[in-house]
């Protein structure tokens, strides 16, 4: 109630604006008219640049079209737009536009959407056409009173949700610039059948799906780039070994199952080398495997310490792992043949887990001192950043497709979820719900579902 | 002057008083009426001298009273002499004694004042109050510029500070010269009061990152914002609005300082552009 007061007092002295400053015809001549203030001595000058760190007053009114399923897709998009942190939902009780009002330019009035503060407005349409679903996603800009964006989706009506997802995602990009994670899953290892199975999940928590059923132990799932297979390690034959299952075939084929671990697999950007860790001697090294045959292309690390948990570069030139040759664990980087290896933490006596980021400029990783918490470090180093932060155990980071987010498996509200956080750490959401055991979460690739 | 009892040769002795009968050899003739009246005289001069005064007021004038105001110096760095480890032999040739020296008399203290070697230049005492202010400034100073969240007064404290600009002296904007620190406080807290209230989309931002957009704003002696001029307009004009918005929003920026009200009032320049040019 409060925002609703809030963005009614701001929309009425928006409002106020638009009698007082006739626009945009008025703006556009002063605009075209404009002569430059000279710089003149005692003129105080106040420069504001960079904006972005503010949430986007968005007005989501309700789809139009008349579908049956219009309650569920909007609370799907809805709730999708609150996840990104990109917006400050303006609550529907401040809109003062008719339901049912047109979605298309010069079927609304863009001063409706002034009274309630609105920056940008997304619209739909949301129509049943004989068991499929058709979306309409229109986007605006209600400062520059003009259409941003607009696309149709269709699909069968059992896939609203990522239908819904896509709405979303268009909402955002047409907004921002920039691609937004919805229509992308999490693999996990989940503990709801008492074992550690292989779980996929959306993005939003929803549509937990089963892929291992072997009862035993099954662990660190990793997408490959094309989103179609996952690897992990899996004791299901008593060693852990690591498989590859066949998500459209729904085959689980044993990839290596060499003496000793073939644990923590890791997908190069191409799809066709898997960074894993063996230890045929005993002493755990990486090193990189044929993806389809599963034969050693090359040993990354010779060190006599642990070398473990391999991550590709996004340009596959380079991969991430951890050692303990220096005593500690500690994040390392080297060229994908194994050499110009270069120590990457310096603060803390254990750190792991690293996980590079799309973008390549950073790698994630889990520290532990009391708890278990994600940072991200630049590659030289340089610029370590605290992702979370007194919330119990946070492990396993991952990142969105896009780079733009940091997921995790977290234990701050008991049980372990899957919470995300903007790459900077704001923004901190739960995405899964229920009674928790979500652990291992590894971000698929952007899904063409 | 030759003291009673004085010897024929000048010479002051205490051994030898004086022949009782020499005092009042002479008979009194005038002396002693004319020593009356004049000590009644200045007995009376000082009575009413007294009685008088009663009406001037306190005998302290408050407003008179010098300010003295403790100011925190700096550590000294330089390293003490060390301590003798014993205690220092006496110097040869004097002689040893239980009993301290007397202090010095006041004509020996003025003689040996009076033979000290005079420092060479200037023999007036160092005047140290102009350092205590120099200190006292510097002090303020580091304080503005170390808490720009301190509350900006109506005071001018960089009047009188030699490392502060001069309203007409000073080039206030895109970091150009030296800012006024105080100023340079106020146009951080006004960008603070504006910032949150620009929501841009980001869309218009990454496609066209060089957009700006001047407007000239009049600020009142209490902050609050006059009516926005477009000054200079970008070529989106979703963008502009964005900007006119946001000072709409804003309403009210903090009070300007005293020395910068004239020129508040006259307008305000404020500059926004899509990215961080500073």
């Amino acid at each position: 109630m409060t925002t609703t007061r809030r963005h009614i007092i701001s929309g009425l002295a928006a409002s106020t604006a638009a009698l007082t400053l006739p626009w945009p015809a008025r703006a556009q001549e002063a605009s075209d008219a404009a002569t430059e203030v000279p710089q003149e001595q005692g003129r105080i000058h106040i420069y504001v640049g960079a904006p972005g760190a503010s949430k986007l007053p968005l007005a989501l009114p309700r789809p139009i079209g008349g579908s049956a399923q219009a309650g569920e897709f909007y609370s799907v998009v809805h709730r999708d737009l609150d996840l990104s942190g990109w917006f400050d939902i303006i609550d529907e009780a401040a809109y003062i536009e008719a339901g049912g009002t047109g979605v298309r330019p010069g079927e609304f009035r863009f001063e409706d959407w002034d009274v309630p503060g609105a920056v940008a407005l997304g619209k739909s349409l949301l129509r049943d056409q004989g068991g499929r679903i058709r979306a309409e996603a229109w986007v605006y800009d209600v400062a520059g009173r003009r259409k941003l964006g607009a696309k149709a989706f269709t699909a069968d009506a059992t896939a609203l949700r990522s239908l819904a997802h896509k709405v979303a995602n268009e909402i955002v990009f047409r907004v921002t610039g920039q691609n937004a994670p919805f229509a992308t899953r999490f693999a996990i290892s989940g503990t709801f059948s008492g074992n550690k199975e292989i779980y996929v999940v959306d993005f939003d928590g929803h549509g937990l799906t089963r892929i291992t059923k072997n009862g035993t132990i099954n662990l660190q799932p990793a997408w490959s780039p094309g989103g179609n297979k996952l690897a992990f390690t899996s004791y299901a034959s008593g060693n852990p070994d690591c498989y590859v299952a066949d998500l459209a075939g729904g085959r689980i084929t044993r990839l290596s199952a060499r003496n000793g671990i073939n644990s923590g697999p890791c997908w190069s950007p191409d799809g066709t080398r898997l960074a894993l860790t063996l230890a045929p001697n005993g002493d755990p090294d990486v090193y990189v495997l044929d993806s389809r045959t599963g034969e050693v292309m090359t040993r990354l690390t010779r060190s006599a310490g642990i070398d473990v948990s391999p991550s590709f570069s996004p340009d596959g030139r380079q991969i991430a792992f951890v050692s303990d040759r220096s005593g500690g664990a500690q994040v390392y980087v080297a060229n994908v043949d194994g050499s110009d290896v270069r120590r990457v933490t310096f603060q803390g006596t254990h750190n792991t887990d690293p996980s590079w980021s799309p973008k390549g400029d950073r790698l994630a990783f889990v520290s532990r001192s009391s708890v278990f918490d994600v940072f991200t470090v630049r590659l030289d180093g340089t610029g370590l950043l605290r992702i979370t932060q007194g919330m119990r155990d946070n492990e396993d980071p991952c990142w969105s497709p896009d780079g733009n987010y940091i997921a995790c498996a977290s234990t701050r509200t008991g049980s372990s979820h899957i919470w995300m956080s903007t790459a900077d750490g704001t923004h901190q959401v739960q995405l899964t719900q229920g009674k928790g055991g979500y652990t291992n979460p590894s971000w698929s690739p952007v899904l063409g579902w | 002057m030759k003291s009673l009892g004085a010897t024929p040769q000048g010479a002051t002795t205490m051994a030898r008083p004086a022949p009782r009968g020499a005092v009042w050899s002479r008979r009194p003739t005038w002396e002693i009426p004319a020593s009356i009246a004049l000590h009644g005289a200045i007995v009376a001069i000082v009575l009413l001298g007294h009685c008088g005064s009663r009406d001037s007021g306190p005998l302290i004038d408050p407003t008179k009273v010098m300010q003295v105001h403790a100011v925190a110096l700096p550590k000294s760095t330089s390293t003490m002499p060390n301590r003798p480890s014993r205690t220092p032999d006496a110097p040869k040739g004097s002689q040893a004694s239980d009993t301290p020296p007397p202090p010095p008399t006041a004509s020996e203290m003025a003689l040996k004042k009076h033979d000290a070697e005079k420092p060479k230049g200037d023999d007036r005492p160092k005047d140290r109050s102009a350092d205590r202010e120099a200190l006292l400034r510097q002090a303020k100073r580091q304080a503005l510029l170390k808490d720009p969240t301190a509350p900006i007064g109506d005071q001018d404290h960089t009047r009188t500070d030699p490392n502060g600009v001069d309203i007409k002296d000073a080039i206030f904007g895109l970091g150009t010269g030296t800012m006024d620190p105080e100023l340079a406080r106020y146009i951080s807290a006004c960008r603070a009061a504006i910032l949150p209230n620009w929501t841009p989309l980001p869309a218009i931002l990454q496609a066209h990152p060089d957009l700006s957009v001047q407007l000239l704003v009049p600020v009142a002696a209490d902050g609050k914002l006059g009516e926005a001029q477009l000054v200079t307009g970008s070529s989106d004009s979703g963008f502009d609005r964005s900007a006119l918005l946001a000072v709409l929003k804003t309403g009210r920026l903090p009070k300007p300082p005293g020395r910068f009200r004239d020129s508040a009032a006259a307008g305000v320049l404020i500059t926004l552009a899509a990215r961080d040019l500073q």
